[in-house]
């Protein structure tokens, strides 16, 4: 046989393409749209938080080792009188109620966000 | 229109006329969709694949190929021109990557030089004596590199000559001269083995 232009043209478009290896494609979506960063155990507030905690206990620990329970029994009794102090002013008490009630009443809210117009604004 | 290209017309190899169109594809996924990239997946894939493997013949290095041309596309999506066609985007990606292999390969051996044909490439020279695919593909891979990737995206890309030279970054005229000298050589390469298969018999 001899191969024309229009076979040849025939014969290129009827060439099927090549089969893809099993398993290519999952292995470009795993490592595309499915591929999730691995999260960290706690959160970074919680780090934070922790780092707190434990800077806290340290420091309690060395007041206790170098000058004993007095000392951080008292420095703890003034903490708390201040905190008393504020917490028993009318003012705070007053803003702690109203901030409490302003969240129950958010809490108690179901808002439903309605779309625009396909975007378009008048 | 001639009769071969309406019957590429009426049968793409990319079916990309189905639902929605590569550009929204891109957008829903720059909006989060990742289905919506798993669909451009879908639709290319093979294609991109199929190029690679026949720029480099070599299974494993055309997967490898494919695979990357697909997370440096997700990856740099972002840049990604609207108005472009996300085929010739993944395609020019994929090539580009074959181009760097195959100069690794020269630079590391010197089995296989891009501008020169390859007479003893791999089975499929061995497969001559079948039929009329294995026969074209076997021809297609004694080609020289670079015909044979403008002759692998005519088919891939339809026959737009525009595509194929922003892909290879060569002019348009470029692309007309290397297709016309690679069907030249396909058209010697098959009729010798038909005439070689004929005088067998």
């Amino acid at each position: 046989m001899n191969y024309s232009d229009s076979d040849l043209e025939r014969a290129l478009f009827n060439l099927p393409l090549e089969e893809t290896p099993d398993g290519m494609r999952a292995s470009i979506l795993a490592h595309t749209v499915y591929h999730r960063h691995a999260l960290p155990a706690i959160k970074t507030w919680e780090v934070w938080l922790i780092g707190g905690c434990l800077a806290a206990i340290a420091w309690l620990m060395v007041l206790v080792l170098r000058e004993g329970f007095t000392p951080v029994i008292s420095t703890l009794n003034s903490i708390g009188d201040v905190i008393l102090y504020v917490v028993s002013q009318p003012s705070t008490v007053l803003w702690i109620a109203v901030g409490g009630a302003a969240a129950v009443w958010l809490s108690h809210l179901s808002p439903v966000i309605v779309p625009s117009k396909s975007g378009v604004r008048r | 229109m001639t009769s071969v290209a309406a019957a590429v017309m009426e049968a793409p190899l990319i079916d990309t006329a189905t639902t929605v169109d590569d550009q929204t594809l891109v957008a829903e996924t720059l909006a989060g969709r990742g289905e919506a990239f798993g669909t451009l997946v879908e639709r290319y894939d093979r294609a991109v694949y199929h190029l690679a493997y026949r720029t480099l013949h070599d299974a494993e290095e055309a997967r490898d190929v494919a695979q990357e041309a697909f997370f440096k596309a997700f990856r740099s999506l972002r840049t990604f021109r609207p108005g472009a066609k996300f085929s010739t985007w993944i395609f020019s990606i994929a090539y580009h990557a074959c181009c760097d292999r195959l100069s690794r390969r020269k630079r590391y051996s010197s089995e296989e030089l891009p501008d020169r044909a390859d007479p003893g490439a791999g089975p499929e020279q061995e497969a001559i004596a079948g039929d009329d695919a294995r026969r074209l593909r076997a021809a297609i891979a004694r080609l020289p590199e670079k015909y044979r990737a403008v002759i692998t995206l005519y088919h891939l890309q339809s026959r737009q000559y525009d595509e194929i030279a922003q892909v290879l970054e060569i002019p348009i005229g470029t692309v007309k001269t290397h297709l016309f000298r690679a069907k030249e050589q396909l058209r010697r390469m098959l009729n010798e083995t038909a005439t070689g298969d004929h005088n067998e018999l």
